[in-house]
């Protein structure tokens, strides 16, 4: 179990978050969502360990985790970006992430990927998916993803959100992403971040109360 | 230190300026003059300004490096290394 606690984070003068809460266990996964701005990315990047927040307390499995948690060994984090770097080839890549090759023609079935060909010639939207699957295919237990949905395909949004079913059986998810629909179907606990706090959200309307989305958009 | 190439493609501007600094050195060394404590000094300092550089504007292959379980001491002690690296060994071949 992946717990967070007492998140706090300033820019300059400006607190961004205050306190925040999350938990997020073996078997499901969790969505966090809010509004542009709100502190969503900052959150997954001060639990990654590459943001320094002013106040944090991160717990694996009941243990304080002191060090960033990317030094543990034991999480990876898709950033918003695209993060492979473009003179390294997809068979690299398989190796350095430990995903088989198998797996990745089984997942890629449609597409005409060479294993050779490099993440730079590759296009916008397979880079990306390339790099979606790998992170979560890959055998850390805490996986942290930033927009995983964003450029890709609606075919392949699917694909990607039955395999965070198939892969969260071991591992623990966190997702953020704009397309709330998304994140509300996939997710099994959902949290808004909304004034710089945490709310774990039990019904869907409750994201119309805390003014997230239009009444009636549900 | 598996991850050694991942680094040196990280910082490959910054090693194209090592280079280029340490082949001033050579040049000026064989016309008879010594600019071996600029060279020095430009190369502790351009790491660290590298790195700082890079993580606060491209977070690209930093991300990736973090997701090996690279640490920022471990990525800042290989940039030292291998843009400090060559004037030592000149150093050695020219004395």
């Amino acid at each position: 179990m992946l717990e967070v606690d007492n998140i706090e984070k300033y820019y300059g003068s400006v607190q961004i978050l205050y306190g925040v809460y999350l938990k997020a266990e073996e078997g499901e996964i969790t969505g966090i969502l809010g509004s542009n701005g709100c502190g969503k990315s900052t959150l997954l990047k001060i639990i990654f360990g590459s943001l320094k927040s002013k106040y944090k307390l991160i717990k694996v499995d009941g243990t304080v985790i002191r060090q960033k948690l990317y030094a543990t060994g034991i999480v990876k984090y898709l950033p918003q970006h695209n993060f492979i770097p473009e003179f390294l080839s997809i068979r690299k890549a398989l190796q350095l992430y430990d995903v088989s090759e198998t797996d990745f023609h089984d997942f890629f079935v449609e597409e005409n990927f060479n294993l050779s060909q490099k993440f730079g010639n590759l296009s916008g939207g397979q880079r990306r998916i390339a790099e979606v699957f790998l992170t979560l295919k890959t055998p850390s237990r805490i996986i942290l993803l930033d927009e995983p949905f964003s450029h890709i395909s609606p075919v392949q949004v699917e694909a990607i959100k039955q395999l965070m079913q198939v892969e969260k059986q071991h591992k623990m998810i966190v997702i953020t992403d704009h397309l709330y629909r998304e994140i509300t179907e996939v997710s099994d606990v959902i949290y808004l971040i909304k004034n710089g706090s945490s709310k774990r959200i039990e019904k869907l309307t409750e994201l119309e109360d805390y003014k997230y989305i239009s009444v009636g958009s549900l | 230190m598996k991850y050694i190439t991942y680094v040196f493609f990280y910082a490959r501007e910054l090693l194209v300026l090592s280079i280029f600094l340490t082949v001033m050195y050579v040049v000026c060394h064989l016309s008879g003059l010594s600019i071996l404590p600029f060279v020095i000094v430009a190369k502790l300092i351009l790491p660290m300004v590298f790195f700082i550089t890079k993580k606060m504007n491209d977070h690209s292959t930093l991300y990736f490096l973090y997701n090996l379980g690279m640490r920022n001491r471990t990525i800042l002690l290989l940039l030292y290394f291998f843009t400090t690296v060559d004037v030592f060994l000149l150093q050695f071949i020219l004395s």
